[in-house]
């Protein structure tokens, strides 16, 4: 293995394992907005789930999607030279769409990360409606757990 | 300076929309040669990637607008329910794509 491709499966692996602590923060967020939690004594594993508070995982959710769509940036020549062309040539241009998707999805969610920022740090009753925060939120859990998910299928099909 | 986030999505969304649709891909980059352009694209030069002028473009339309317009003057409606505009590009986007699932 030369040390191009070594440097390139580390950041490959970097911007896999970014993108696991980003579904964890924000599925845990989702789950605070869309069932949150009135038990105060603890209760079960669900229950202590959504019982996070959200806010303090606004920030980090940022910081980490903004640091894997560089990583992404960084990887996307190497997927455009080496594996797009594979994957035209075994006809599946179903997984290449699907990609596209992903880059598209991607970046119009760096259009909703000052929404969901201002969203979680607002008050929501003086400001706007709790309904905003939630939208939000669970678009860009959306928005994230797409594109995680496209770019393990691709991976699995055609990997750098 | 007050930054507007609800003008910054808007301006984002109609500006990656109207690059997108109208092929304005100002900047691109080519892999292979390791070259940025900007201006209408080369020949020779390998495959083409618009997709990070697409962003840059986007991103500087949007910072602009949330900086110089203020946060008042968009529509209430708009303030509290901007999300749906990113549905819309979500959606656009997948419309404009549909060739390569419907082979068209």
């Amino acid at each position: 293995m030369t040390l191009y491709q070594l440097i390139n499966l580390s950041l490959l692996l970097t911007h896999g394992l970014v993108s696991v602590a980003l579904i964890g923060a924000v599925t845990h967020q989702c789950a605070a907005v869309l069932f949150p939690s009135t038990d105060k004594t603890g209760g079960t594993f669900i229950s202590r789930y959504r019982q996070v508070k959200g806010a303090g995982f606004a920030r980090a959710v940022a910081l980490l999607y903004i640091s894997n769509l560089i990583l992404g940036g960084i990887l996307y020549p190497e997927y455009r030279l080496e594996v797009r062309y594979a994957l035209e040539e075994m006809h599946l241009l179903s997984t290449v769409g699907l990609f596209e998707l992903k880059e598209h999805w991607a970046a119009i969610g760096l259009a909703l990360l000052p929404i969901y920022l201002s969203a979680w740090h607002t008050e929501p009753a003086i400001h706007q409606p709790v309904s905003h925060r939630k939208a939000a939120t669970l678009t860009l859990g959306f928005i994230i757990w797409f594109t995680f998910l496209t770019g393990h299928v691709v991976n699995n099909v055609r990997g750098l | 300076m007050r930054f507007s986030a609800h003008w910054f999505t808007l301006g984002f969304c109609l500006s990656y929309a109207a690059i997108l649709v109208f092929e304005l891909g100002v900047i691109t980059y080519y892999p292979i040669t390791g070259h940025w352009h900007i201006g209408a694209p080369l020949d020779n030069e390998g495959p083409a990637m618009h997709w990070y002028g697409l962003v840059t473009l986007a991103l500087i339309v949007g910072g602009v607008v949330a900086v110089v317009l203020k946060e008042q003057w968009l529509p209430r409606l708009l303030r509290q329910h901007n999300v749906f505009i990113v549905w819309v590009l979500m959606l656009a986007t997948g419309w404009l794509l549909r060739g390569f699932w419907l082979g068209a």
